[in-house]
């Protein structure tokens, strides 16, 4: 008389099975959650450059004033701006080349804006007096 | 009966099946929340795209539109260029709208962006005047935006480099050389050289800022 003893399945085992399964699920769910990274990056993308033109239209208005020393065109230091909702920095470049003693009269910069991980660079025209005048007197 | 085999076949237990099918529901739970949270991203993600998409369709339109305005000091030909606001949320201007399809809407094409009744943001542009001088010329239309609860101009003008001469001190004076306003008047003689435009959609105010490159004054430093 032959006695079959059949051994029981393990719960471990069950867990196994079903790690397994739920690993076999993670490939079915990866291209969907890439494919929102991406659309997110995108939109990421479209804010920037929106955001972009606002910050070069500020930079502009800023140069227009002389609110940004003319000195600081030639730095080429990475400034940051604050208040935009995101990680915003601008750079100038000088494409001539360095300064000569004597300031040219017109130049033309590119101006980098940085937005998070993103770059925007512009051209900008500048008119430069070589001289100050001298301040109206009695005022 | 020789070889009588009693085969003792152990029988699945309830319990076991219940501890299975547990497991399994706690699997599929936690599969089908990912799942669940994923769609839900996803839908997120696509209406903020559409939305987006709209925004984006604007500025890159506005981008082609709006740099591209001619200066009306330039009329030289009298063509009827123009640059004006009209109820402080409408704008209309000459641009330069390159080769366009047809005749009349080639190079100098007259441009206007308001807000119409539905809420939204509608470019129409139609032939300069002289080249089209009936009184109903052709109108394009296009819908730039939607559900648009409010439009808003700013308009900046630099004070030109001879004035600016005049506005300087012993120390250098910043931040008097130039002025912003919310209208327009058609009499002005030059254009700005910055136009920001604000839309308000769902309570979100959205900024675009355009240059504008034939405007008189260029940047310039004392």
């Amino acid at each position: 008389m032959k006695r079959v003893v059949k051994r029981p399945i393990l719960l471990l085992e069950v867990l196994i099975a079903l790690a397994l399964v739920a690993l076999c699920a993670i490939p079915l769910l990866a291209p969907q959650t890439d494919m929102i990274r991406a659309e997110r990056r995108f939109l990421n993308e479209i804010e920037a450059d929106r955001l972009a033109n606002v910050v070069f239209a500020d930079i502009v208005q800023k140069m227009y004033e002389n609110l940004i020393p003319w000195e600081a065109l030639y730095g080429e230091a990475e400034v940051p701006i604050e208040g935009k909702g995101a990680k915003i920095s601008y750079q100038f470049e000088n494409l001539y080349g360095k300064p000569s003693k004597q300031d040219p009269k017109y130049a033309l910069f590119e101006l980098s804006i940085k937005i998070d991980d993103l770059v925007f660079s512009y051209h900008i025209f500048v008119e430069k007096e070589k001289e100050l005048a001298a301040p109206p007197k009695n005022t | 009966m020789q070889h009588l085999q009693k085969i003792h076949r152990r029988f699945v237990t309830l319990l076991e099946v219940l501890i299975a099918m547990g497991l399994i529901t706690i699997l599929l739970t936690v599969l089908l929340g990912i799942y669940g949270q994923t769609v839900r991203t996803q839908q997120h993600v696509e209406q903020a795209l559409q939305s987006n998409f709209q925004l984006l369709y604007a500025q890159f339109r506005l981008n082609q539109v709006i740099p591209t305005i001619i200066n009306p000091v330039d009329d030289k030909d009298h063509y009827g260029y123009a640059f004006y606001t009209q109820d402080s949320d409408s704008l209309v201007f000459t641009y330069d709208n390159g080769t366009g399809s047809g005749t009349f809407f080639s190079n100098e094409v007259i441009g206007r962006l308001f807000l119409d009744e539905n809420k939204r943001l509608m470019f129409l542009t139609w032939p300069v005047p002289k080249r089209y001088p009936d009184v109903e010329p052709p109108v394009r239309t296009e819908v730039l935006l939607e559900n648009v609860d409010e439009l808003s101009f700013n308009f900046y003008r630099p004070v030109p480099i001879e004035n600016k001469r005049l506005a300087i001190s012993s120390e250098r004076a910043t931040g008097e050389y130039g002025d912003d306003f919310d209208t327009w008047n058609a009499d002005e003689e030059d254009i700005p050289a910055i136009i920001r435009i604000y839309v308000t959609i769902k309570g979100r105010q959205v900024e675009y800022a355009f240059l504008l490159s034939n405007a008189s004054t260029p940047v310039s430093y004392l």
